[in-house]
């Protein structure tokens, strides 16, 4: 019923979970018991049979579940003690949530969008921010949620194994709240330090195909969440098609969907809302290097 | 009580007769419940047909039927509508104003006016609600949250007036419940004597005069920082986001038990009746209900452990919350314990209270995992918590309304309905209703969160069980309404006591005089002396 437990606490947080589990099966069923033994056995009896009290009976079922339930607030507080306190020196991963994305911002200064890459079997201090509304930063695999609150921040923390976990939103923020994910990649520490030498990614990403880094960063900035390829509005417009033809405006205008267009689309979205869809866009300016923006034009421009 | 047929008085429907006027005008509880039960009874199926367009919409991730928009407003509009227009007043505003001074044996409110205002106010509130369905309708979910409720681009202020006129109408309802509780009971009828539902109500009342105003206020205040741009909850502004939810909270969790409260009174009555049976533990039960309104009061932190609130606050939360448990335990051991060496009779009514039982000890048994801490972060906002809150919102307060509308319908309209499709409606109900949640529960437990339009492809295999069971449990609810309504055209009529209950609805006629009686009362008895007292059971029929 549970997902994997990657995090260091989530064994911890599934023993009270299945504690709970136990308890509350075992009541169950003495109830269902109870109830179908007495509908069986006295279901169409025409006989008023001699009263029935029992205080002794009633202090029972008062005094057992009340100890039963202070032991399940016990251990649902041990396990979050947990759960709260960031062991010391913890490796500090900033993320700030906003409609619809996550930006994520690592101790050795790399920025990223929706997918962000740490090391594993080493504390991860989240802390947490909103540009807007409030979302909820929440890994199932490792039992642990938090929202992101505009004004304040917030934090949690993890201890994750190796692997590929997927980070989802769990407080409602709007039109494409169930878009909201992020990719948590979880290397072996070697791995990790290997990977954060500055391996010249701008040098290798201009000599990449643009198209294919167009692609590559449609999915991985979070544009997918809202805009398809296939034609389809979603919260906001299609991008199939798109280059070269005229585009029709909330305020009636009709402009040509050239390069400077979906520049200004992307950095500054409300300058131009298409027709029929709702000025929500997020502004880009800051999060996309020149480089990234001319790769999204030059696929946005192959989607004919 | 015997004989009352012959007093020969026409029963509430014939005096003053049928017109408009009679009905729109009426100062008559009886009158006023029959309007609520109509108008709650078409928000109902409103509200459930927007359910099946979501659980439609879940059938495949992505886009089925709707885009993700419509979505988002079509939920927040069953959950508003759900909450505000169908459950709050469900019981209290229909059953409770039908039967409340019968049963305390007065021929009517104590505030006959304020009680036909109380109609005016919902159906204000809710022609509001319904007027945004018109100009966009609104997205941010019931519970309103900012500041996405300030930022988001639609008709929030209009939804607001609407819910804090219905507020208004619920205020009212309590205030007029509790002074008729204390002033107008009939001679002979003591506090030891009161019906276990009258108990409840009043304890809901009391719940719904001192935190209502709460949520009035707050939802006021997104209102003015809507249209004033004064700073109260938008952080951009200098508010505290959180601040709203502890305010929202404060009046929100009371109210789930305003909701469940009348529900467990109707539980009281039903088993007693179709057991006939003395309650078990009669002081206890009223005793957990006035607890549980106490308690309540406490507990609203448990919706914010992961809200940023401070770890010790939410510690102290957990605790409290925890103590709900033991009142609701209490009074779902004594239901169970009252039907030892029971008549049971499995009428309609009997199925959904045992419905009851099932459903909402699940419901109530998995607040557990909420109301531990650890559990909880994992839990929370998910689909665990969506089944959690249908299993006490439906399983509790609807099974628990549809129980006592099938109890009490033949006094009510003066009509016996078929046994059999009951029957038949209450079993397919039951089915629907866990193959709709079971799945639920689990998807929640493997991380699958709450208001989403599209989910991860490894869920899909669940939400197609839910979205068959919500058809089922539809088929369920549709055959209990063919059965009601049948009746009023087809069924036989009613004796004044078929079932044979003891509490003073059921010694005058169906339906009831304009004043309630056909001569004095005294009450001589307890409401469930069935080991002294016997009553007849007017009609015998038990199809099951």
């Amino acid at each position: 019923m549970l997902p994997e437990a990657a995090s260091s606490y989530a064994p911890a947080v599934d023993r009270v979970f299945w504690v709970i589990f136990g308890l509350s099966a075992f009541f169950f069923l003495l109830i269902v018991a109870f109830l179908v033994y007495f509908v069986l056995r006295y279901r169409n009896n025409r006989e008023v049979l001699p009263a029935f009290e029992s205080v002794h009976l009633e202090i029972a079922w008062t005094v057992i579940p009340f100890v039963l339930v202070i032991g399940i607030f016990y251990l649902g507080w041990k396990a979050f003690v947990i759960q709260r306190a960031v062991p010391e020196q913890a490796f500090e991963l900033q993320v700030n949530a906003r409609q619809w994305l996550w930006e994520f911002r690592t101790p050795d200064g790399q920025v990223s969008v929706n997918r962000v890459v740490i090391p594993a079997d080493t504390p991860v201090k989240v802390i947490l921010s909103s540009s807007d509304v409030i979302h909820s930063f929440y890994v199932p695999a490792f039992r642990m949620k938090m929202d992101a609150v505009p004004g304040r921040y917030t934090y949690a923390w993890f201890e994750a194994k190796p692997g590929t976990y997927t980070v989802l939103c769990a407080e409602y923020c709007g039109a494409a709240h169930s878009r909201m994910l992020a990719t948590l990649e979880v290397v072996p520490k070697e791995e990790y330090e290997k990977r954060k030498q500055p391996s010249a990614v701008p040098a290798a990403a201009t000599s990449r195909d643009p198209v294919a880094w167009g692609r590559e960063l449609y999915e991985t900035k979070g544009c997918n969440a809202c805009h398809s390829l296939d034609g389809t509005p979603g919260v906001g417009p299609s991008l199939k098609g798109l280059f070269g033809h005229e585009v029709r405006l909330q305020d009636g205008r009709v402009v040509k969907a050239d390069e400077n267009y979906i520049r200004r689309s992307i950095l500054d979205p409300t300058a131009d809302v298409v027709e029929g869809f709702n000025p929500v866009m997020p502004p880009f300016a800051g999060l996309l290097s020149e480089e990234e923006i001319n790769a999204l034009i030059a696929f946005i421009k192959s989607l004919q | 009580m015997a004989m009352h047929e012959h007093h020969g008085l026409a029963s509430f429907y014939e005096e003053g007769g049928n017109s408009l006027r009679s009905w729109l005008l009426t100062l008559d509880h009886k009158r006023i419940g029959i309007l609520y039960l109509v108008s709650i009874l078409a928000m109902f199926f409103l509200a459930g047909i927007l359910a099946l367009l979501i659980r439609t919409e879940l059938l495949t991730p992505g886009k089925t039927i709707m885009d993700a928009e419509a979505y988002n407003r079509i939920f927040t509009l069953h959950g508003a509508l759900m909450i505000f227009t169908v459950i709050i007043p469900a019981i209290p505003a229909t059953l409770g104003n039908f039967l409340l001074p019968i049963m305390l044996g007065a021929k009517d409110v104590a505030f006959p006016r304020l009680n036909l205002a109380s109609w005016y106010f919902y159906m204000a509130g809710t022609v509001l609600m319904m007027l945004t369905l018109l100009g966009g309708a609104v997205d941010t979910g019931w519970t309103f949250y900012a500041p996405y409720s300030i930022l988001t681009r639609n008709a929030v202020v209009v939804v607001l007036l609407g819910a804090f006129l219905l507020g208004m109408s619920s205020i009212f309802t309590g205030l007029n419940f509790i002074v008729t509780v204390h002033r107008l009971r009939a001679p002979g009828l003591t506090w030891g004597r009161l019906p276990l539902f009258i108990w409840a109500l009043y304890a809901t009342s009391i719940i719904q005069v001192l935190a209502t105003p709460v949520v009035g206020i707050t939802l006021l205040l997104v209102g003015l920082e809507r249209i004033l741009g004064i700073g109260i909850f938008n952080p951009a502004m200098g508010g505290d986001p959180v601040l709203f939810q502890h305010f929202f909270w404060f009046y929100s969790h009371p109210a789930v038990y305003i909701m469940i409260l009348p529900a467990m009174g109707v539980m009281s009555e039903v088993i007693t009746v179709h057991a006939r049976r003395p309650i078990f533990g009669y002081w206890a039960i009223a005793a957990s209900s006035l607890a549980i309104a106490a308690i309540s009061f406490l507990v609203w932190g448990h919706h914010m452990f992961v809200s940023g609130m401070s770890e010790l606050a939410g510690a102290i939360f957990s605790f409290l919350t925890f103590f709900v448990a033991i009142p609701t335990a209490i009074k779902v051991f004594s239901w169970t314990m009252t039907l030892y060496r029971g008549q049971i009779r499995l009428r309609t009514p009997m199925l959904y209270a045992l419905n009851f039982i099932l459903l909402f000890t699940i419901g109530g048994l998995t607040g557990l995992f909420l109301g531990a801490l650890s559990t909880d972060v994992h839990l929370h906002d998910t689909y665990f918590v969506v089944a959690h809150f249908h299993y006490t919102m439906m399983g509790g307060v609807l099974t628990g309304f549809l129980a006592g509308l099938f109890h009490w319908w033949p006094k009510m309209t003066g009509r016996l309905y078929s046994e059999r499709w009951g029957q038949i409606g209450a079993v397919l109900y039951f089915l629907g209703f866990n193959l709709t949640y079971i799945p639920q529960f689990i998807m929640g437990s493997q991380g699958m969160p709450r208001r989403y339009w599209d989910y991860l492809p490894e869920f899909q295999g669940l939400h197609v069980l839910s979205t068959i069971g919500s058809y089922v449990l539809a088929v369920g609810l549709f055959v209990s309404l063919g059965v009601i309504l049948h009746s009023l055209w087809k069924g036989r009529k009613s004796p004044a006591n078929p079932w044979g209950g003891l509490t003073l609805e059921w010694q005058t006629s169906s339906p009831p005089p304009l004043h309630n009686f056909h001569g004095p009362v005294k009450v001589e008895h307890g409401p469930y002396a069935y080991d002294r007292v016997q009553a007849k059971e007017e009609v015998e029929e038990v199809t099951a």
